[in-house]
This record gives structure tokens, sequence and C-alpha cells, in this order.
């Protein structure tokens, strides 16, 4: 079909064919279903052009299609019939128009047409039509026919305002035709978006990720080929073999490094932005040997800058397109590689944190391994000096034992008095070294901690019935319900327990009652050893927990002990992770809370010096 | 001091010479026949050529822990039999049940172990 005339029959008349109706100007330009705006078309001639119908069809594919009509008292009923070539080629006036592009003014339709009277009803019971071919692009795309009643033919005179309504027919079929283009883009557009998107919502390796991408690419801008190549230097080289969606995997010898300063059309693509969009035409070569499509062994390419907002990664390229690359094309794939560049973003910080995450592990652990080695030395130094100190004590308090026993001959009166003071002061000493010997020895077991299942009310009622023993009959109360487990160190528990009983029966001399109470916290297992004791002043309590930190007041009253036992016992606490905590009036007593972990955190704490 | 005690035979195996004469003074009161080693080496021929009824042996010798002492007098035919006491400062619960493995009577800390009190002990041994 040649071109029309229609459009430039038109021409000198198209602004005022626009002043027609401004409305459906406004209209054709702008929003709008494209069906509404051939409805009110077609009314709009009826109603101006005093014609008794107007139909316009669309002709595409050589299929006849009835779009629009409207007909004095409503819209007839055979909107939306087809009609095939063949069909077409029988209707004498309408072939000819569409055949030659010239509007055809004829009698009745029916006159020498050998019209099937049920197949078109809008052709026939009509004394007089015009037949409007108009142009869509270069093509006869539709059809606008107008038919009278009334025994009053078309005259010449009519034909410019016919010919104005056909412009404006024909720029609502242009339009309809824009229209469904864009929603057919927007809808690839959505659906590459999902696609896309799925590969990043899933979690998958850099590599996967980049492969799948480079597939989806190629299957939405159907090529046979899609990649991504990487710029290494002045190199841009392929991140992987670019996939190959029909043809198996591109060979090997073509996923070559390309020279992006060589080449000023990738260099444009890297670093301007610019889509590239290269093809051979009829297949036959491209004139310079160099040309990237020969070095690609690709019949054509489009390629499109893969970047961060400032920095270039490289491009995403597309090859051998099964119908030639469009501008949707090249919109979804700047899309694809704009989301890649997000991705690659991601994995990259991923990395870097990563990397981070490592050396900030490493220099903890580090750290403390450092720790726990001086924390060995200072046992193991707290152990020797203990040894060294028990070979004088030894000599000493052996010898005076001996003086006090008269072994060694008859002391003088004076001597014999002060000997018994030295054993004393001897026997002292050598408790303390103790002290200090199991304190290393727990302190480095407590590396090697033994967890078992324990019911800390057991091991409570435990201490507190030994304890008691001790204690001169003294009231030890327990109060619990009847069983709470945990996971610890039972000997550590039962060695903490018991210098907080011993301690708070020390430190209530007067005889007053001690309870423990074993009870559940949310996170904890908490013990407390409540005493009636004298109290521990404010000014006290830090010293509490420090090692030798023996209580002014204490020391006052001539209370025996270390002063190593709490410390201890906070050390084993914390080693199991938990911790003791002590409240205290003095006057009134001074309650020791012991909390363990009713779950164990992978690191407990480690024990302090 | 006892005559019962009197010819029975102690080697007293100790580095630390104050502390073994000091030790030797008691025991000797007490009426014991002692001899004195201050090394492994010392302790293993005094013990062959002497045969003593009963051996205190420290842990802490220098060039030959007391622990391999105690293996070789095991080994060794002449010694195999002489019970043996350990008599140590170290106290560490995993030596003292070496020290039982190994065949030893019994596990003193000196510093807890007074000369009479080392005597008495002695008198349960070798009555």
């Amino acid at each position: 079909m040649r071109s029309s005339t229609f459009g430039s029959d038109a021409g000198p008349n198209a602004p005022e064919a626009i002043q027609l109706s401004e409305s459906i100007g406004a209209d054709l330009v702008s929003r709008g279903d494209p069906h509404q705006i051939m409805e009110r078309l077609v009314r709009f001639a009826v109603e101006n052009v005093d014609v008794d119908r107007c139909t316009l069809t669309s002709l595409d594919q050589d299929v006849l299609r009835v779009e629009a009509s409207y007909e004095r008292g409503g819209p007839p009923d055979f909107v939306g019939h087809e009609y095939p070539l063949d069909w077409l080629q029988r209707q004498h006036s309408l072939y000819q128009a569409v055949t030659t592009g010239e509007t055809v003014l004829g009698g009745s339709f029916g006159d020498g047409d050998d019209v099937d009277p049920d197949l078109a009803p809008w052709l026939v019971s009509m004394h007089h039509t015009a037949i409007v071919p108009l142009a869509v692009g270069d093509t006869v795309g539709a059809v606008l026919i107008l038919s009278r009643i009334s025994d009053r033919p078309f005259v010449a005179d009519e034909l410019e305002e016919i010919q104005q309504v056909g412009l404006l027919a024909a720029l609502a079929l242009r339009n309809a035709r824009l229209v469904e283009q864009l929603r057919s883009a927007q809808r690839r557009g959505l659906d590459s978006l999902t696609q896309m998107s799925l590969h990043v919502a899933s979690s998958l390796e850099p590599a996967t990720y980049f492969e799948k991408m480079s597939e989806t690419v190629a299957g939405l801008v159907s090529a046979e080929r899609a990649g991504f190549w990487q710029l290494k230097g002045s190199e841009l080289v392929p991140l992987h073999h670019p996939s190959a969606r029909d043809a198996g995997p591109m060979p090997p010898e073509r996923a070559q490094a390309l020279d992006a300063e060589a080449d000023e059309e990738l260099a444009r693509v890297l670093f301007a932005g610019a889509a590239l969009r290269l093809s051979r035409v009829d297949g036959s070569p491209d004139p310079r040997p160099e040309s990237l499509l020969i070095r690609l062994g690709a019949r054509d390419l489009l390629a499109v800058p893969w970047r961060t907002a400032a920095v270039p990664l490289g491009i995403l390229a597309a090859s051998n397109s099964l119908s030639g690359f469009t501008d949707q094309d090249e919109w979804i794939m700047r899309l694809a590689a704009r989301a890649s560049a997000l991705v690659w973003q991601g994995y990259a910080a991923e990395q870097r944190a990563q990397r981070l995450q490592a050396t900030e592990f490493d220099r903890l652990a580090a750290h403390a391994e450092r720790m726990a080695e001086l924390d060995r030395q200072k046992s193991e130094f707290l152990q020797l000096a203990s040894h060294e100190l028990r070979s004088p004590i030894t000599l000493v308090s052996g010898y005076l034992s001996m003086l006090e026993e008269g072994s060694l001959g008859e002391l003088p009166a004076p001597a014999a008095k002060v000997v018994p003071l030295m054993v004393a002061r001897m026997r002292h000493m050598s408790e303390l070294v103790d002290r200090m010997l199991t304190t290393s020895r727990m302190e480095i077991r407590a590396r090697g901690q033994q967890l078992r299942d324990v019911d800390l009310v057991a091991l409570v009622r435990q201490v507190a019935s030994s304890a008691g023993g001790v204690a001169d009959a003294r009231e030890i109360s327990v109060e619990s319900q009847d069983k709470v487990r945990i996971r610890a160190d039972p000997e550590q528990v039962e060695t903490i327990v018991t210098n907080l009983v011993s301690n708070g029966l020390k430190y209530s001399p007067d005889g007053g009652e001690l309870t423990i109470v074993v009870r559940e916290e949310p996170r904890w297992v908490a013990i407390d050893v409540i005493d009636r004791g004298q109290g521990i002043t404010e000014d006290d309590l830090p010293k509490l927990f420090q090692p030798f930190g023996r209580l002014q007041s204490a020391v006052a009253a001539g209370i025996q002990g270390t002063g190593l036992g709490l410390h201890l016992s906070r050390g084993l606490a914390q080693a199991q992770g938990g911790d003791i905590t002590v409240t205290s009036r003095p006057g009134e007593g001074s309650t020791f809370t012991l909390r363990l972990p009713r779950r164990r955190k992978r690191h407990a704490g480690r024990m302090h010096a | 001091m006892l005559d019962g005690s009197r010819g029975r035979r102690l080697l007293l195996v100790d580095d630390d010479v104050d502390v073994a004469t000091m030790y030797e003074l008691q025991l000797a009161a007490s009426g014991f026949d002692v001899a004195t080693a201050h090394s492994g080496a010392e302790a293993i021929d005094r013990a062959t050529s002497d045969a003593p009824d009963l051996i205190y042996l420290d842990l802490g010798l220098p060039e030959m822990h007391g622990f391999d002492v105690l293996r070789q007098l095991r080994a060794a035919p002449t010694t195999a039999d002489i019970p043996v006491v350990i008599l140590t400062n170290y106290s560490e619960p995993d030596l003292v049940e070496q020290g039982r493995q190994l065949g030893a009577c019994d596990y003193l800390i000196k510093a807890h172990t007074p000369p009479g009190t080392l005597a008495t002990a002695t008198r349960r041994w070798i009555p």
C-alpha cells in the first residue's frame, strides 16, 4: 500500500481542523483511553458534519476491525467486528480507498458491490457514503466511513470538512497506538523489574548473581548473549563468560578483554554514560576490521554503562538480538545495569565489613590471648611464690615448734613466753600462703570449667547444712522452691556459696540468723545470702571485692581472714557468666547476691584478676 | 626417743640442707638412724647401698624430679619394696594423686608438718 495523500491534502487545513474541536484535540495529545477518544470522535463527526453514521475501522495485518461507530440514535452493535482481507477485496469502493489512499465518495454503498448484508451492516442501508482512508505512518492503517441515510449525496464542498475529521481520526489512532506501545513498554519494564529484583532479593553469590542477571537481560531484550564486562585498569574484562541463552556458553576466545582506551565508543559508554548500539547491515562485515562487532563475532551489539553514581564499573552488553535492539531494550539494560551496580556496591560493602570484622576479631582474640597469658603468668607466679614462701615457713615454724616442745633444750623463761606467740603467727602466715595457693589454683582451674546440670537448691541446702555444723548450731534457713536447675560448674558454685556463707557467719559474730534465698529472675538465677551482721559502710563497699580488701571495721573487730574470699568468689562467678553484688545497711546487715545465667552464653565472662 | 625406734633406718631426701638438717635433728633425737641425700642421684645411691626402712622424698629436686626418683626406686629390685612418703611443699591435688599412683604411702606438706609431727608419723610407719 502506498502512502496516503490524505496527510498532505489536509496539510494546509490542519490548524483549522484542530480548531474544529479543541476538546478532542486536547484529548488526543494528552490523557485518556484512546477508544474513548475514538468514540467521541465518531460522535463529533455525526453531530458536526451532518451525517447519520460515522464508523472508524483499523486496518492491521489485512484485518479490518471496527473500532468505533456512532449513529444518530446511539452506537450500532457491530463495534469490535473483524473482517478478513478476502472480504475486503470484494468491497470495491472500500478496497479502492484503501489501495489508492484516496477518499472515495459514493452513492448507496451496495451499488455495484457484492455486499454481504449480514457481515457489514455498517455499510449497507445507507444511501451515501464517504470512505476516507487514514494514513498512520506510511501505510493506510484505518478507514473512516461517513454515511447518510437520507438521499443527499456527499458533495465536493464537504470534502474539506470530512478530511478534517479524518485528520483528527488519524491522530486519535496514532495516539492509541502510542499509548498501547507505552503500555506494553510499561508491562515489559515492570516484568524486567520484577525479574531483576528477584535476583537482587535472593542472596546469591556475586558470580551467580551476575550470571543470572546476564541471562535475564538476554531474555528481556531478546538477545543471544548478554554479559557484564568489568573495567580493570584500562581494560574491559568479562565478569564471566557472557551468557548465551540458546547457543550455549560463549566460546572462551570471545570472552576476551577489550581495550577500553582504544575504543572511543566504549569510552563514551564507560565515562560519558552513553549507550552504544552497533549492527552489521544485511550481514555484511563492518568496514573496520578492528571493530567491536568483528572482535566479538557479533551481528549487533547494545552496550550500556554499568556504574554507580560516581564510579564506572564497566559495561553491560547484549549481542545478536532477535529483531534489532530498540529504545526499550536500552532502557531495560540501563535499569539492569543500575540495579547491578547497587548489588555490586552491596557485595563490596559486605566484603569490606567482613574484612573489618575479621580484623577486629583478630585484634580482640589477640587481646584476649594476651590477657589470658598474663592471667596465667600471674596465677603461676602466685603459685610459685607461695611455694617459695613455704620453704622458710617450714624451717622457721619447724624450729619454733621444736623450741616450744623443748626438743632443742630448755628455754629461758622470757623466751619460752614469746615462742608460742611466734608459733601462732607463723601458723597464720602459713594459712595465708595456703589461701594464696588455693586462689591461684582455682584461678587456673576456672579456665577449664566442668559444666553440668546443677540443682542449685540441693547444692545450697548441702552447703547450709555443712556450714551450720561449724557455725555453732547457728540458724541457717534456706528459702526456695523445690528445684532450680541451671548449667554450671558445680564445684565452683559450691566454692562461691560456701565462701558467701562463711563470710556471712564471720561478719555476724553475735549469733545472728543467716538466710539463703534461691530465686529465679527472667535471665538469672539468684542466690541471696542475707546476714543480720554489722553491715558495711558506703566507704567500704568498693573495697569489698578487691584482693586483700579487708574492711577496716573487720580488722578493728579482730575478724580473721585473708581478704581473698570475696575477690575469689566474684572472679569465679564472673567466670560462669554471672556476678556477685552486695547491698548493705550498717547496723542492720548485708545481702550478698550471686547471680548465674539461666542459659550459658557461648563466651562466658572471663575470670577477673 | 623410744627404744623401739633404735636401729630403724631412715633416708631423708631434700635439697634444702637446712630443712633436712632440722628434720634429721628431731628424728635422730627420736631414736631413728637418719641418713640424708640432697639430690635424686644421691638418693638412689643411698637407698641402694643402705636399704633404709623408710624414705622421705621431696619432689622439687634439682636435675631429677622426685617422681623420677620414685619410679627408679620402684623399678630396681633392691629398693622396690622400701616404703616412700612424699614430703614436699607442693600441694597440687594432681601431684598428690600422681604420688599415690606411683606407690607412695603418704603425701605430707612440709609447711604443715613440724619435726615433732614427722617423728610421730614415722613411728606409725615403722614402729
